[in-house]
Formats: C-alpha cells, structure tokens, sequence
C-alpha cells in the first residue's frame, strides 16, 4: 500500500514538473507592441498667387488676381469649410462677396481714404450708382471650381459667402480668381480716390 | 507450543514482504534543464505624434529580459513587424547604416505598397498614407551579448555568451520622421509595431 502511494506520488510530481517547465520553453519569444498615436489636423496655409495689380483709367483691373490657400487635413471624412471676403469702410469690416451664384464678385475698397458702408452696399447693389459708391470698385470674381470627391462649393445667398464641403485628405491648393477686365458697371468713376483698394479673402474651417 | 508454531508460519509469510522493503529503493533524480526565456520588461512603448512635424514625444523602448542559466553561446534575432490590409509586413529596413522602423495606422490600416513605398529607401509622401518610418537604433547590448544586423533579413542577430538575466531595447528616439514619410495624408489614429526577440 505504501509502495502504491510512493509511486502515484511521484507521478503526480513527474507530471506537474512537465506541466511546469511547458512555459519556460514558450517563452523564448517574446513581443512588445510600440504605439504612436496620431491626432487629426486641419491647417490653412496661404499659397502665393498674385495679390496685387493696378487699375488703369478706365477702371480695368491690368493683371489678374489670384490669391491662392493650401488646405491641409488628415481627415478624409467631409468638412465643411467657408469663403468669405471683407472691405474695410469707416465703420469697420463688411462683406465684400455679393452676387446670386451664378455672377458674383468682390468689392475692393479704398485703404487709403476709406469709404463708408453705404459707398460698398450700393456697389453691391444691382444697380451702383457711380455717384453713390465713392472709393469703392466692385470686380467680378471667378467662381470656385468643384472637384467631384475632393471639394464643392455652394454659394450661400443668404450670407454672401461660399460654403464648402471639403473631402479631401492631404493637401489641397485652391486659387480664386479675380480676372482682368472692366469694373462692374456703375462702380468705377471719377469718384474713386488715387489708393490702394483692398479686399481680404478668407478661407477657413468651420 | 501451537500458539509458537502459528506465530512462526505468521513470521515466514512475512517475510518476502519485508525483504522487499529492505532491497527496493527508489532514486529520485532532479535534473536542472536548460534555461532559455525571454520576457519583455516594459519601458516606454506609447508616445504621440505631433501633428504637424511628425515629431515623436518621447522615445520608444520595447525592453526585454533574456534569461539563461548557462554560459554557452545563444543566437537570438530582434526583429518588428507592422499590420497592413494585406497582411504583417517586415517593419525595419535600412538606408546606409541608418536603420529605421516603420509604424504602420491600426485604425486605418495602409496597403502594403504603402509601406513597401517607404521601405524602398526613397519614399514619397502621397505613396505611403498611414505608414510612418521613425529612426531606431540597434538593439542595446552589454557585456556577453552582441547584436549584428542582418541586411537580408532586416533584423538582429543577437550573440549571447553569459548566464543569468541580460537586458536589451530597441530604442526609437524622439524624433521626427524620416523624410516623406510623415504628411496630412497619415490620417488621425494609433500608429503601431510589433518588437519580437526570440532564441533561434
């Protein structure tokens, strides 16, 4: 009986020392994973492009205007974005856009000797009175190209700006254009002051 | 007289029991097996990638213990891998003496050529979305353990030549990426790879 027991109980050890030494040949190899994690990013970078130009007698814009941004984000998921214009007046910034979607343009405004409000919302109107409109020139600017799965422009009448959804992911340059050629009728006279006339382009997310 | 006569035959079947428990012996023999284990021992493995330099912020440093209980050589190979759509993919490769490690998106997870862009050694920032190649140095070493890499394989081939707990890491500095690796086309998410060392 004794004998029965030595021996069930040496095989249990036997078995339970395999059982332990199993592990130590699984661990000769080993694993670490390293993480880096990564946030989303989203930028606007201006891009060069002409920003400066001459207006001759007639009120022609001699070269075209071209202020180009680089939009950059990570985020291949739609985002919305705006473009968006202002003129300075003596009462502060307004909105430079105007237009019905399909013609619009942009409102320069006189930095040296400024304009009022009321000068810039009859430019804007649809029929500008030259008298009415001192240090104020109103040009047609290019409607912004769509890119079908990269970016889509919508004209938002109400505010006068350009929604954007942006599905893009990367970098992504966009140029507006401001071509040469007459002044909108009714902007441009013998009223506009000698000056630099001025609009700031905005491109921004949302 | 009966009563000495049946104690006697009682004695006699007795006998050949206790014999054999004078002659039986049993021999316990413990052998002590060769150790050989690797662990890994912790260290940093997580930081963040700044999102307009790519810069790492803090070093990465997979540690592991290597533990022998005999002074004989061992071979063991430090190597990584990545995850992609097709599959783990080999995430060290060099140019010139420079090693590097590529950290492939595990949220968004890159084709291979995606990677295969930045193993070629001249990477371009629009061809490896999702992958991200950071400098790793060799595998730490210290006295009775050396590491070579292998050109053809992209790993190490470590050297062992002492007993007892040895210690080493694959250490990636804080640093920015290599160039062309890093851009606004690696989306938002945990950019990953897996250190392994094993005995051969």
């Amino acid at each position: 009986m004794n004998k029965n027991l030595v021996i069930t109980a040496l095989s249990l050890v036997a078995i339970m020392s395999i059982g332990t030494m199993q592990p130590s040949k699984a661990a000769t190899t080993a694993s670490q994973i390293v993480t880096a994690t990564l946030g989303t990013t989203k930028a606007v970078q201006t891009n060069g492009g002409t920003i400066s130009s001459t207006i001759d007698d007639s009120g022609n814009l001699v070269t075209a205007l071209s202020p180009s941004f680089l939009i950059i984000t990570n985020t291949a998921a739609s985002q919305a974005m705006t473009l968006q214009a202002t003129a300075n007046t003596t009462t502060g910034n307004v909105n430079a856009f105007s237009g019905n979607g399909t013609t619009n343009y942009i409102t320069l405004t006189n930095s040296t000797i400024l304009p009022t409000a009321a000068s810039v919302t009859n430019a804007q109107s649809a029929s500008p009175v030259v008298t009415s409109n001192p240090n104020v020139i109103t040009y047609q600017i290019t409607n912004p190209t769509n890119s079908t799965g990269v970016i889509t422009y919508t004209w938002n009448s109400t505010n006068s700006l350009w929604n954007i959804a942006l599905t893009n992911k990367g970098n992504l340059a966009q140029t507006y254009t401001i071509p040469t050629g007459a002044a909108k009728s009714g902007t441009y006279s013998g009223d506009d002051e000698a000056g630099s006339y001025q609009a700031t382009i905005t491109l921004s997310f949302t | 007289m009966k009563k000495y006569i049946f104690i006697l035959i009682y004695l006699l079947m007795l006998l050949p029991n206790a014999k054999a428990e004078q002659t039986s012996a049993y021999y316990l023999t413990s052998s002590n097996p060769a150790v050989e284990s690797v662990s890994g021992s912790g260290r940093n493995l997580t930081a963040t990638i700044d999102t307009d330099t790519g810069l790492l912020s803090s070093a990465l440093s997979p540690s592991f213990t290597i533990l022998t209980n005999s002074p004989q050589t061992y071979t063991l190979t430090m190597s990584a891998t990545n995850t992609t759509s097709g599959g783990t993919t080999n995430a060290i490769f060099a140019i010139g003496t420079t090693r590097y490690i590529v950290l492939t998106n595990n949220t968004v997870l890159p084709n291979t050529a995606s990677v295969n862009n930045i193993t070629s050694g001249s990477p371009t920032a629009l061809n490896n979305p999702n992958a991200i190649a950071y400098q790793v140095n060799n595998p730490t070493t210290t006295t009775g353990l050396t590491a070579t890499y292998n050109t053809t394989n992209k790993n190490w081939l470590l050297t062992l030549n002492r007993a007892g707990a040895t210690n080493t890491s694959l250490v990636v500095p804080a640093a920015i990426p290599l160039t062309n690796t890093f851009s606004s086309m690696d989306e938002a998410g945990d950019y990953k790879a897996t250190v392994t060392l094993s005995f051969n």
